[in-house]
């Protein structure tokens, strides 16, 4: 499982990868809390780190418009990035895919992959039925599918969709060859949930900033690395994450 | 009946998409009674794996830990294979 660190700037990135961070997103909290940042600051960032580390870009919640967006995942190619995530709230199901399809056809000729996202807590915004994901995902060709939550009150992803459906979301898209990312303010404490649906990646923010404050707050390596360390303690079975549902597996003799 | 691991699938390697969507791709092409070798080395890959097997009708015919990692050898559709791989002891009916 990889670690996604949501990051501002370059000095944020710095602290991320410091800490362990897989993959670094770029984001632009002052534009509906999941915007999109400015190309200089998507560039340096990625012209700090070796391919290795990812530098994913969040499109945030993109509008109906399948050219403008077509132009700014087009963007986010030509600048370097790993990823590019495209999220839909008040989309109807048509349109997203229309979006996606463009935007897929705009990454021809790039490495960069092509993430669909949706928000869990869409409902509260009259938005896009989170759960169809997987099946846009599925339609557009896309790499891999995110979801998200937008609200950013204390509550968070498993307050919007339980770890049954999440579950069941994220299998039917690794079957579905794409790659698998879960975030919304999660913690610490959701961590054994979170290694039980097993996502390809997990992203945070608040959660390794300072004073856990995503805004206020800054990306800590020490928390970073924290959490890193948390994460891989209940990925290699140091902590039990299934002791509390019940074995998963037959055990094996070591 | 015994059989020569095809090939070996490491999903121990970092990367976005994770080692059940890299089964279902090379499956697909794959004839049936291959017995193919994964390596994982989180629990819940190694639980997402046997389950993936089950689902598809594959057979895990052998499991062994070394250290951190986890090794499943799995025959496509069900076929009844002990992998002959140096060191593996295969698991007893």
């Amino acid at each position: 499982m990889m670690l996604m660190v949501s990051v501002q700037n370059l000095d944020e990135a710095r602290e991320a990868v410091a800490g362990g961070a897989d993959i670094v997103d770029v984001k632009n909290l002052r534009e509906m809390m999941v915007g999109s940042n400015f190309p200089p600051v998507v560039r340096e960032v990625r012209n700090a780190f070796p391919k290795q580390i990812h530098v994913s870009v969040t499109l945030g919640v993109v509008p109906n418009q399948a050219g403008t967006v077509a132009m700014a995942v087009y963007g986010a190619a030509a600048l370097g990035a790993t990823s590019v995530k495209v999220g839909f709230v008040q989309s109807d199901y048509e349109t997203a895919l229309r979006i996606l399809r463009e935007s897929r056809r705009a990454l021809d000729g790039f490495d960069t992959k092509l993430i669909a996202a949706t928000f869990a807590d869409s409902h509260l915004y009259q938005g896009l039925d989170p759960t169809l994901v997987v099946q846009l995902g599925k339609e557009s060709q896309s790499d891999g599918i995110l979801i998200d939550t937008l609200v950013k009150d204390g509550r968070n992803l498993f307050d919007f969709l339980g770890e049954r459906r999440l579950k069941e979301l994220v299998l039917e898209a690794k079957e579905a060859g794409m790659s698998t990312a879960l975030s919304g303010a999660l913690k610490v404490a959701n961590l054994h949930t979170l290694v039980r649906i097993n996502p390809d990646i997990v992203g945070v923010r608040g959660a390794v900033c300072t004073h856990g404050d995503r805004e206020a707050g800054n990306v800590a390596a020490s928390a970073v690395a924290a959490l890193r360390d948390e994460l891989r303690q209940r990925l290699s079975g140091k902590i039990d994450v299934f002791a509390e549902v019940g074995p998963a597996a037959p055990r094996i003799p070591s | 009946m015994s059989g020569s691991v095809a090939f070996t699938v490491d999903g121990t390697l970092l990367t976005c998409k994770g080692v059940i969507a890299r089964l279902e791709r090379e499956f697909t092409e794959l004839p049936s009674g291959s017995l193919v070798r994964v390596v994982v080395n989180e629990v819940p890959n190694r639980i997402d794996v046997r389950a993936w097997a089950d689902r598809r009708g594959h057979r895990v015919v052998n499991e062994v830990r070394r250290d951190e990692r986890f090794e499943l050898f799995i025959a496509k559709n069900g076929a009844i294979v002990t992998p002959t791989v140096v060191g593996v002891v295969p698991r007893q009916p």
